[in-house]
Formats: C-alpha cells, sequence, structure tokens
C-alpha cells in the first residue's frame, strides 16, 4: 500500500505549464481508472483528462484556476480511504523543491563551472502515476513547425548572451554593430531592460493625456492562450522581412451565386467559404505561395491546408480546413462551422490547428474595416487579410455603376515570396473571386 | 612610510628572517665580499659573517645541490642565482631533486629553499640572458613560483617564502631593483597565492606580473583617455595561482588581456586563459588576449629588442581589441 502522486502531464509537444480548468472530481472520491478527474488548459485548447489509476483522491495539491509547469504534483491518491499519505506527499513536494533550487541555483550561478547533477525525482516510495488525455493527441502528426530564425548565423558573445537573457532583450531584433558579425556586450549595454520583445506596446509618446483623476487600471492576467498568441506574434514581427499588397475585388457575381445556391435548402454558403476555395485554388496554381520559412531551406507544402483565424472569448485560434483545392463549397463550409463550434467551446484537438499551410483572416463582418494587414502566423510565408464589403461607384463605358468591393491585403515574407510571384497569386486570387462560377465546379 | 628600492625591500626581507631564524643563510655568486651582484644582500656579510653569507665558485648546479642537501637535513637555504638564466645549469637540481624530494621520499624530507634572482630581459643582454623562466618552471609539481611587482610585494612575499617548507623560485627583475615604493616599518608577510589588484576598473581586466605591471600603469592611464577603464590584476604569485581574484574580475568587466614578458606558447597567458575560459565562459564578451614576447630569440639590437618584447603599446591594443575598438 502506498500513495499514488499524480502530476501535471504534458498533454502536446509544446505544452510546457497547463492550468487546472476545473477539477471532476473531489476530494474523497473513489477514482476509478478511465474517469474524466480534471479538464486542463494548455497553451492552446481544454482537455479532459482519465485517470490510468484507481484509489481515493485524497487530496487537490493546484487548486482549480491555478498554472503549474509540466510534472509538478497536482494531487495524490491512495488506495485505501483512510490510509496515510501525508509523508509520501512531503517527501514528493521536497523532490520537486530541491529540483527547482538546483535550477535556480544554476540559472543565477556565476562561480561554478561543473554542471550540478539534479536528484533524481523521488523513484523510490510513492508511484508516479500517468494520465492520458481523453482526446488523444494524433500521434502521427508532426511536431509542429516552431518559428526559426532567419539569424540562426548572428553569433553573440557569451557575455552579451547572458546580459540578454538577464534583461529580456531579444537578440534577434539587435545589430551587431561593433563587429559586424557578432553581438557583443556593447551592442545591448544601452538598450533598455525587454527591447524588441513587444514593439507593439510600447508608446509613441505622441499619445494625448486628458487632465482628469487617475483610475485605477485593470490588470488582467494573462490566460494560456494570450501568452501563446503573444510569443508567436513577436516571432512573425522580430526580424522578418515583410511586404503587403493590397487589391479590390468585386463581389456582385459572387453575391449573386452565394444568393442563388443559399436559395437550395439545407445549403448555407458564406463569402468565407468562397475566398477559402478561390485562396486553395490559387495557391494549388502558384504552389510557391504554399510554404514556410525554415530557416536552412523553404518547405513547400503539397497540401493546401488553409489555417483560418477565428476569434474565441479567450483570443484567437487558426483550425485549419485540410486540402482545401479538393473540397467543394458546401464541404468547406461544414468543416468551417464545424472547427469554429470546436474552437470556441476549447475541444479542438492538436491536428486541428497546428500545421496549417495558409492563413485567411477575414474581419469582413466587422463592416467598418475598409482594409487591414495581417501579422503572419509564422512559419507560414503569407496571410491573407480580407476586409469588409463596401458599395463604391464604377465607371463603365462613360456610365456609373453601382459595385460591391472588399480589399484584400496579403502579407508576405519576402525570404520566400518575392513581390511579383504575390502580385500573380493575386491576380489570380481576384480574377477566381470575380469569376466565382469557376468555385462552384 | 619609508619609501625604498626593491632591493632594499629584498635586503630588510633577508635581514629580518636571519635574525629571526638562525637555520637561514645565503648563498651564491658575488653575495658575500661583493655585497650581491645587484645589491640585494648589501651589507648582510658584515651583520652575519662568512657562516651564513657564502659566496660560491661559478657552478649553479653544485651549490643549488649544496642548498638541497642544506635543507633536507633542516637548513633553509636562500639561493641567489645571478640571473635565472644561469639556473638553466641547475636545473636537474632543481626539478629532479628540489621539487621531488618530498615525494620521493614518501614525506620524510622537505626542501625550505628559496632561489632567488633576477628574470627576463635586462637592457640589451640578448637572447642566452633575457629567459623568463615563470612558466619553465611553473611547470612543474612541488615547485612554488613567485614574481613580486614592487617593494612592498617583494619584501612582504620573500618573507613568506623562506618561511615556507616547499622549494620557491622567486624571481625578480633587473628593471625593477632600482623601483621605488613605500614599505612600512612594521614586520608584514604576503601570503603565497595571494594576487592583488593593483589598481581598480571597469571595462578591461589586464593581468599583469613583475615588469609587466609598470607597463600595464602605463598602458591604464593611455586607455583612461580614451574612457577604457583597466582594471589590473598581479598574481603576485604565478603558482599557485590566485585564479579565483582573476576570475572575479572578469566576471565584472567580462574583457580579460593578459600579458608577460615571455613567449606564448605554452606560455603563463594560455593558462591563466584556459582556466577563465572554464571558470567565466558565459561571461566573456571577446576571447581572452594575450600579450606576451615575439616567437624569435631576443636580439640584441635594441630597435629589434623593443619591438620583440611586449610594450606599453601591444597592451593598449590587446585591450582595444577586446574592446572591439580600432
Amino acid at each position: 500500500m502506498s500513495a499514488i502522486i499524480i502530476q501535471l502531464p504534458s498533454l502536446s509537444p509544446t505544452m510546457e505549464v497547463g492550468t487546472i480548468a476545473e477539477w471532476k472530481v473531489k476530494e474523497g472520491d473513489l477514482i476509478e481508472e478511465g474517469m474524466v478527474i480534471a479538464s486542463i488548459a494548455t497553451d492552446k485548447s481544454t482537455v479532459d483528462y482519465e485517470s490510468l489509476d484507481e484509489g481515493y483522491l485524497r487530496k487537490i495539491v493546484l487548486p482549480e484556476g491555478d498554472e503549474a509547469v509540466v510534472g509538478k504534483v497536482i494531487a495524490v491518491f491512495t488506495e485505501e480511504a483512510d490510509e496515510e499519505f501525508e509523508a509520501e506527499l512531503d517527501e514528493a513536494l521536497a523532490a520537486e523543491t530541491a529540483i527547482e533550487e538546483v535550477v535556480e541555483e544554476e540559472d543565477s550561478s556565476e562561480e561554478s563551472s561543473a554542471p550540478k547533477a539534479k536528484p533524481a525525482p523521488a523513484a523510490a516510495g510513492p508511484v508516479m502515476a500517468s494520465f492520458v488525455p481523453a482526446v488523444d493527441p494524433p500521434k502521427s502528426v508532426a511536431p509542429p513547425i516552431g518559428f526559426v530564425s532567419d539569424k540562426t548565423d548572428v553569433k553573440v558573445s557569451p557575455a552579451a548572451k547572458k546580459l540578454a537573457e538577464k534583461r529580456k532583450i531579444n537578440l534577434s531584433a539587435v545589430e551587431p554593430k561593433t563587429t559586424g558579425s557578432r553581438i557583443v556586450m556593447e551592442d545591448i549595454e544601452n538598450l533598455p531592460n525587454g527591447y524588441g520583445m513587444n514593439e507593439g506596446q510600447k508608446g509613441s509618446g505622441l499619445v494625448g493625456y486628458v487632465n482628469r483623476a487617475p483610475e485605477p487600471a485593470a490588470d488582467v492576467n494573462l490566460s494560456q492562450m494570450r501568452k501563446a498568441i503573444t510569443d508567436r506574434m513577436i516571432q512573425a514581427s522580430a526580424g522578418v522581412p515583410v511586404f503587403y499588397l493590397t487589391t479590390a475585388v468585386e463581389m456582385d457575381k459572387m453575391l449573386d451565386i452565394r444568393q442563388q445556391l443559399n436559395s437550395m435548402e439545407d445549403t448555407r454558403i458564406s463569402i468565407n467559404d468562397f475566398i477559402v476555395k478561390a485562396v486553395a485554388l490559387s495557391l494549388r496554381q502558384h504552389p510557391e505561395m504554399n510554404a514556410a520559412y525554415q530557416g536552412e531551406y523553404i518547405r513547400q507544402f503539397n497540401d493546401v491546408d488553409i489555417s483560418v483565424a477565428v476569434s474565441i472569448p479567450d483570443g484567437l485560434i487558426t483550425p485549419i480546413v485540410r486540402s482545401a483545392d479538393t473540397k467543394g463549397l458546401a464541404a468547406i463550409g461544414k468543416d468551417v462551422r464545424q472547427l469554429v463550434g470546436k474552437a470556441k467551446s476549447g475541444a479542438l484537438s492538436l491536428d486541428e490547428y497546428q500545421g496549417g499551410s495558409f492563413t485567411i483572416s477575414n474581419l469582413g463582418m466587422f463592416g467598418a474595416v475598409e482594409t487591414f494587414t495581417a501579422i503572419l502566423n509564422p512559419p507560414q510565408a503569407a496571410i491573407l487579410a480580407v476586409a469588409g464589403t463596401s458599395k463604391q461607384v464604377k465607371l463603365v463605358n462613360g456610365e456609373v455603376k453601382e459595385v460591391s468591393i472588399c480589399k484584400l491585403t496579403i502579407t508576405c515574407d519576402h525570404r520566400v515570396v518575392d513581390g511579383a510571384l504575390a502580385a500573380e497569386f493575386m491576380n489570380t486570387l481576384k480574377n477566381y473571386l470575380e469569376t466565382p462560377v469557376k468555385l462552384v465546379l | 612610510m619609508p619609501v625604498i628600492e626593491y632591493r632594499t625591500a629584498l635586503n630588510q626581507a633577508l635581514e629580518e628572517e636571519m635574525l629571526r631564524d638562525g637555520k637561514v643563510f645565503i648563498m651564491g655568486e658575488e653575495v658575500a665580499e661583493y655585497n650581491g651582484a645587484y645589491k640585494v644582500t648589501k651589507g648582510l656579510l658584515d651583520k652575519f659573517g662568512p657562516e651564513r653569507v657564502k659566496d660560491t665558485p661559478i657552478t649553479e648546479s653544485g651549490f643549488t645541490g649544496l642548498g638541497v642537501g642544506a635543507a633536507m637535513m633542516g637548513l633553509r637555504p636562500v639561493v641567489e642565482y645571478m640571473s635565472w638564466n644561469f639556473s638553466l645549469v641547475a636545473i636537474d637540481q632543481i626539478i629532479s631533486n628540489a621539487a621531488k624530494m618530498y615525494y620521493m621520499t614518501g614525506g620524510q624530507f622537505n626542501v625550505p629553499m628559496v632561489m632567488r634572482g633576477a628574470n627576463g630581459a635586462a637592457a640589451q643582454v640578448s637572447s642566452q640572458h633575457s629567459h623568463n623562466l615563470e612558466s619553465f618552471y611553473a611547470h612543474i609539481p612541488g615547485l612554488i613560483v613567485m614574481a613580486p611587482a614592487t617593494p612592498y610585494d617583494a619584501k612582504g612575499m620573500l618573507k613568506a617564502a623562506i618561511r615556507d617548507n616547499n622549494p620557491v623560485i622567486f624571481l625578480e627583475n633587473e628593471f625593477l631593483y632600482g623601483m621605488t615604493g613605500e614599505v612600512p616599518e612594521e614586520e608584514y608577510i604576503i601570503p603565497i597565492g595571494k594576487g592583488d589588484i593593483k589598481r581598480e576598473g571597469t571595462d578591461v581586466t589586464l593581468v599583469a606580473h613583475l615588469r609587466q605591471v609598470i607597463l600595464a600603469q602605463e598602458a591604464a592611464d593611455i586607455l583612461a583617455k580614451e574612457g577604457i577603464s583597466v582594471e589590473i590584476v598581479d598574481p603576485r604569485t604565478i603558482k599557485p595561482l590566485d585564479i579565483d581574484l582573476i576570475a572575479e574580475s572578469v566576471r565584472k568587466t567580462k574583457r580579460l588581456v593578459v600579458t608577460e614578458e615571455g613567449h606564448s606558447f605554452c606560455g603563463f597567458g594560455s593558462e591563466v586563459a584556459t582556466q577563465i575560459h572554464d571558470l567565466c565562459f558565459d561571461d566573456l564578451d571577446h576571447p581572452v588576449v594575450r600579450v606576451s614576447q615575439n616567437e624569435n630569440p631576443l636580439p640584441y639590437a635594441k630597435n629589434l629588442e623593443a619591438e620583440s618584447l611586449p610594450s606599453v603599446e601591444k597592451i593598449v591594443a590587446g585591450v582595444r581589441k577586446v574592446m572591439y575598438r580600432k
């Protein structure tokens, strides 16, 4: 008989921390194998977890709403309802503290040169239990493609690297001015803390202040998703050379066909579905656009997997319409509706939002947006920003005519895509959208 | 505080230790009647008599061997080499006997002997009389190697050397004998293995010993005008090396230059560089830079000699290099 120590499991290849969204059981409950005991929020989704072990839940160590790193003790089971478990729990927590101390010591140590051995987790004693997620992360899916810096060949002196880490300076935003090839102390000593980490949040100093009694600001803690968005957007902005192209598309024919299609029973096609399809077919014609920058090489995807940005209460997620070029409008529409539903309930699985080849961000439903530019979704080489459709006038043979115009703006990673190629792609896309019958075939 | 010459500081140390301990005696060429080639032993014959201040023939191997034997039998010889260049004919006694006796006799005999004299280049004495032997002797387990740069250090360190129960290689320099500095009247000892910050600074650590400390000071003055603040660390004892003091300084400045009068290959600077890379790799902003004598026999010609030896200009250039300045 012994206590069973439950640790926070790693639920995705990128998961480093998780938050207990909800405990589905309470202290004292008898847990059976396969029972869902908690839902855990990771960096992207919230997943239910079933126990692999049986026993009595004696103590919840990590309360609801609290965040912890993978491997931290979150609860303890015992085989009997009234068994002693405190000693073994203390031992497991002590081992955890010891590891943290070593890690901290290593971080702060300026003395030691020899690496310290990390104490092994308390292997003897309590049994370490493991969990499987109720929805298995698909094993066949390749690990998500991370952001690959284009500056892997820039050297940094050890001292400069250490200082940058301490002061949270983003080295990929630093120019090696002193040597031309190696970032050294002089290049970063006088930079402010956090340099290059969060350009968007820095005030320009031009903001007008109203003279009034100060009100305390509300500080909202970053959710897992907000942190993930922050990290990816910083990656996408830091040192990536981008350019933008905008085109105006006449939407009248498409709106007409859409109306005809939707007049049929059980058919519901959105403007967005047309755009997904048109983008997919255009990518098929210009496969160089369907690519990702990978540092040493450019990956050209053979599948056209369109990531669609979806706004959800927590932030933003990009579920994927797989092989969109092979699907009809109705199938695309069905896919998107299903994915959006899952996204809003936080139930997307990893393969449903990781690994797309091109992203569409559509703010068309917000009529006020006339045009906008999107930030890349790394490592993808391009993202299309779809603005609202508005009525405009057009001269046709000397006559004034009313047309519906939608402005599309593409953001391209210039390391992968050049202007002429992007212009051809936009031409093709415009042609598809203005000849929508091609999309119905 | 009295200001005295480096040679006088050594003389005081010898006299005080001979007064304190009747087992201490001096041996070497011209140390007695002539008062020493560089007058370090001046007046000691008169004070202590020929039993304790002994002139020897020009036989370094012989009197070094005598010293080893005397030390094994309980005396505390201070052997003077007119210059360390002449120790090379006695190197077997130094390395195979003095350094190894304690080990080879299983700890039955130690060798409390100090060997001292001028090390390095003087003025135009050419390649056979300008050897820098700190790296040679520091290479050998069993030997302590000391190299004071100032009168204050010379006195305190020689007293520590005489009191130590191991053989000590005590390196002086012809240019330094006439240098003056403050030396207190009251007794003091500078422990073996304890370095000294000769000048505090924030941008670059400059390790220098013996005469290089003087050149380093001049270089630091020039660099200060360029806004570069140099910290001069004088290890004083080459072995055992006060690497902690150097490392502490490097962690502060992030940059290290080592200057030495000897050659660079397998030299003292290489040793410091390696140890600092071990201890402070993550603190370095530039690889460690060494300033040393060119890889050639030291020429007699004044211009070529100056070109071969480390200089204020070469030290300044070394510091600029670690600062990435042109």
